[in-house]
């Protein structure tokens, strides 16, 4: 029987009372509030899923619903992010890809019987008679879930609305929150977009200098926003910003805005628009980095701040970065077992179905630590797609890519962590400022 | 125990040595090494791997990093459901 | 270095056939010129594999048409396409699951029922079907309103990637020069004939935009393929050469990967929209879009995504949780008539046309191709030429109506 490993949550988390889903048939016991991927982790159950090809075992790495490794069937509709869906009493969730379940998959024979690489593209294309049972099993294999339950058959389709804003600010941490407000205050009609539960991005995670939580700052700003008349939407995003209509004639910039809310689609014609989308992490590269238990520092801090939720019992913190530290501070300070090794780098994560081992590498020297959990991740990447799809122009940060400046694209402003590594104090800086210039 | 694989894709399962293994065999460009490898076509759409796949495009081929340059993040930046998008009238969530 | 795809290194100063356009249309007539031992060919693409039109479509394969024209261009393609993975040492992907054309009134359904007959006099063995045989088709499909469709089972679905570079990798093999990233610009002239081709010349990395500088190369030939898709007027231009083509937006859109639950190609003939479910499990879809401007644009629009969906849960309603992961546009290249054109153009007689296929350019390649090339080397094509020249659009000509347009 798995140790939980919940303890007990801060500020910035709720846990409400107890229910139960349904993981393959299985009791699990959650909690209201909580989301699906971190009521799973908790219990102990670490394959989410199984990859496309391979059917390598998956599960949570960003927490944010950016990377597909948490993708289950949930209450008979397929290719749903665990980590960001709440739970609720009596949720069926289902693994997928995998047979007969994502825990014991079949399939995995794939992963060993092509160790370096699996290519498709010339398998057998000289085989016609094969061709028939071939293409047969390569279709069954592909795709990442059954068709949806039939409920309700015709589904709800609500109606989409217009939404009236000045400014749209696309992003409620630190700096979006910042720029809403001045924005707000400045006298524009604002909407604030905001993919969380609870708005604020990054300051739910952390406390300032001062030792105050960064939620409290959060809710503060919230309640100045309303009360300058914005629009706040959680649980929303701008999934795309549109420069052409349906006939090919171009829209003004910065164009059409499509927002997605729990209760409908809702378009907005700004005259500007903010992104302050922010960054996310992405892997590192070594072998067996997919493997469950790898996992973004930050993604450690939600599972941490946001539900009371250990990332592992015994935690590799590798590389140095502010996320990074402040998911072995505030992990170690929660009861978590934190392994640090500085200056040493990680040559592979190993494990049957999560990891269960590091090799790691310091110079000449090699050693290997038991550990169930890994922090390691890679580059921070900035959310730049709204950004492109106004026009605007990206340029190298690293090896990743970011808007050129806080003037990103014909009437699009950028700010925050979008542009780059920053302290909080110049987020909320930045924000105000181009909060400011956007409202003229 | 998982095979000791180097994962850039996750949603395709595409691993350094395909990636490699295609720009050897001339997709110099990020346009080309997406559409011979799948990279960065499945649900995240290159969220989580693009970072990856422009270091190992430009140290492969001796790019700078501006000149790999990036793809086309086409809407919606996350899976929206049909449902939404065919809103009508009348019909409420 | 040669990779598999392409070719590198310094373009020679003499071809006998330069090839304008990298798409499915120019590999594949440099495909048939080689395997007939004409190997001194030179694609040139002016951006990555796949850039356009080729690297856009949904891969819908049909031979439902209704003019005898389109029918026996897209009927013998299919075969071919049966074919292709063999031939070209790569896997196509080629799944002939049939196409369903729904109509929802008596005239559409009476429509259907006369190219049915017209499909079975020609070679083709569609068949009209009720609702309740739809319904065994498609188990999802919401029949309601169906009055009658047609369904083709030879009809099927490609993947359009995996043809083009199958393509560029067997004409590399066979010795064709395929150059990415290198566009023509102009045409030298001599005696109402083409002499040589101005290309752009630079090496880039990433965005085809970058450019080395190192100025124009021109290259002599005998024999100028204009295979450039929605670009061809402006090439044609070049040589004087005037088309009657125009570039239309269509925008299409990808659905994430599902296991498989949907056979044929479905086309609602209400408003042109058509799904499908690729290898991958994707549902790919496309309708048209009235009132779209002339132009060659790739830009999505949102009034599209919302119309294609409706038009999607209309017919598939059980669809309603799938996701939209993606959505593009490409262009189609139309004639007057929406037929392609083909061969030797009149006052440029070694300009060779290969396009103008309005939309369905990719289905019916490996016949249009096989013609082209056909006609260059001095044989006697498949199919009678006259229906696809150039100077069909001539004082009298009346376009015989295209009935089954899709997208």
């Amino acid at each position: 029987m798995p140790k939980d490993l919940r303890v007990a949550t801060g500020p910035a988390a709720l846990r409400g009372k107890p229910i139960t889903l349904r993981l393959d048939g299985r009791a699990i016991r959650a909690f209201e509030g909580e989301t699906v991927g971190a009521a799973l982790h908790a219990a102990g159950e670490r394959v989410l899923m199984r990859s496309i090809k391979y059917h390598r075992p998956r599960g949570l790495f960003c927490c944010t619903g950016k990377c597909a490794g948490c993708l289950m069937r949930v209450d008979g509709t397929p290719n749903v992010r665990a980590c960001v869906t709440p739970a609720h009493d009596g949720m069926v969730v289902e693994t997928q890809n995998a047979f007969p379940s994502a825990r014991r998959d079949l399939f995995a024979v794939v992963d060993k019987a092509y160790p370096r690489v699996l290519d498709v593209h010339e398998q057998l294309a000289r085989a016609p008679l094969l061709r028939p049972i071939h293409h047969a099993i390569v279709r069954r294999m592909a795709g990442f879930g059954k068709l949806p339950d039939l409920k309700p058959v015709p589904p709800r389709r609500p109606a989409i609305r217009p939404l009236e804003a000045d400014v749209l600010v696309a992003g409620g941490g630190p700096s979006g929150l910042a720029a809403a407000l001045a924005a707000a205050e400045a006298g524009a009609r604002v909407a604030l977009v905001d993919e969380g539960d609870r708005v604020g991005g990054s300051l739910l995670l952390t406390s300032d200098d001062e030792g105050r939580h960064g939620a409290a700052r959060a809710e503060e700003t919230l309640q100045r926003l309303r009360a300058a008349g914005a629009t706040v939407l959680p649980r929303s995003v701008v999934f795309g910003l549109y420069g052409t209509d349906g006939h090919g004639d171009a829209l003004p910039a910065p164009g059409l805005a499509a927002i997605l809310t729990p209760e409908r689609i809702l378009e907005c014609s700004p005259r500007t628009v903010i992104v302050a989308s922010g960054a996310h992490e992405t892997p590192p590269l070594f072998p067996g980095n997919d493997l469950p238990g790898v996992m973004g520092a930050r993604a450690a801090l939600i599972l941490l701040h946001r539900h009371g939720v250990l990332a592992g019992e015994r935690i590799l913190v590798s590389g140095e970065s502010a996320w990074r530290r402040a998911a072995a501070d505030d992990l170690a300070k929660a009861g978590a077992e934190i392994v640090s090794a500085p200056g040493a780098r990680v040559a592979e994560a190993r494990g049957g179905r999560r990891v269960e081992s590091v090799a790691l590498s310091k110079g000449e020297e090699t050693w290997s630590e038991e550990v169930d959990c890994v922090l390691a991740a890679g580059n921070e990447t900035p959310r730049v797609e709204l950004v492109q799809q106004a026009g605007g122009r990206l340029v190298a940060q690293g090896w990743a890519l970011a808007p050129e400046g806080e003037r990103a694209a014909p009437r699009v402003f950028a700010c925050g962590s979008v542009l780059g590594p920053a302290t909080l104090a110049e987020r909320l800086a930045q924000g105000a400022r181009v909060g400011r210039e956007a409202a003229r | 125990m998982t095979t000791p694989k180097r994962i850039v894709c996750a949603c395709e399962d595409v691993n350094d040595v395909e990636l490699r293994e295609a720009i050897e065999a001339g997709c110099a460009d990020l346009e080309s090494l997406k559409r011979l490898t799948g990279f960065a076509t499945g649900p995240c759409q290159g969220k989580t791997c693009l970072t990856l796949a422009r270091q190992m495009l430009a140290e492969a081929t001796g790019a700078t990093p501006e000149a790999v340059g990036a793809i086309t993040f086409r809407p919606p930046v996350q899976p929206i459901p049909l449902r939404y998008l065919a809103g009508q009238e009348g019909d409420e969530a | 270095m040669t990779g598999r795809f392409s070719t590198e290194g310094p373009l020679k100063e003499r071809y006998q056939v330069v090839v304008v356009g990298g798409g499915v249309n120019g590999l594949g007539v440099a495909r048939h010129l080689a395997l007939a031992g004409v190997t001194d060919v030179l694609v040139l693409e002016k951006s990555y594999l796949l850039h356009g039109a080729s690297g856009r479509n949904g891969g819908g394969v049909r031979a439902q048409w209704g003019t005898m024209d389109n029918l026996v261009l897209a009927r013998d393609s299919i075969p071919m396409f049966r074919h292709m993975s063999a031939e070209l040492g790569f896997n196509v992907w080629f799944r002939q699951g049939g196409y369903l054309f729904l109509a929802h009134d008596e005239e559409k359904a009476k429509a259907l029922a006369d190219v049915v007959r017209f499909h079975n006099a020609n070679g083709v063995n569609s068949r009209l079907v009720d609702p309740t045989e739809a319904h065994v088709l498609v188990p999802d499909l919401n029949a309601q309103g169906v009055v009658a469709a047609s369904y083709h089972p030879g009809d099927g679905i490609i993947f359009p990637w995996a043809v083009v570079q199958g393509l560029a990798k067997r004409c590399v093999e066979l010795g064709v020069d395929v150059r990415t990233f290198t566009g023509a610009t102009g045409f030298a002239m001599k005696g109402g004939r083409i002499v040589g081709v101005e290309t752009t010349r630079g090496r880039v990395h990433g965005d085809s935009r970058g450019q080395d500088g190192s100025g124009s190369v021109r290259v002599e030939c005998e024999t100028v393929v204009n295979a450039a898709g929605c670009w061809s007027r402006e090439v044609a231009a070049l040589a004087g050469v005037a088309l009657p083509n125009t570039p239309v937006r269509h925008e299409i859109l990808v659905t994430e990967a599902l296991k498989p639950f949907l056979d044929p190609m479905l086309v609602d003939l209400r408003n042109g929209l058509y799904c499908s479910q690729d290898m991958r499990g994707e549902l790919v879809c496309g309708i048209g879009m009235p009132g779209e401007k002339p132009g060659v644009s790739f830009a999505s629009s949102f009034a599209f995504t919302k119309r294609v969906a409706s038009a999607l849960l209309d017919v598939l309603p059980s669809v309603g949780d799938v996701k939209v992961m993606r959505q593009w546009a490409g262009a189609y290249d139309v004639t007057p008539d929406n037929k392609p054109i083909l061969g030797p153009s009149p006052g440029v007689e070694n300009l060779v046309q290969l396009n103008g296929a309005s939309g369905h350019g990719f289905m019916i390649s490996p016949m249009t191709t096989r013609i082209v090339a056909d006609v260059i080397l001095g044989r006697k094509p498949p199919v009678d030429l006259a229906p696809y020249r150039l100077d069909r659009f001539g004082p009298g000509w009346q376009p015989e109506p295209e009935t089954l347009v899709i997208g």
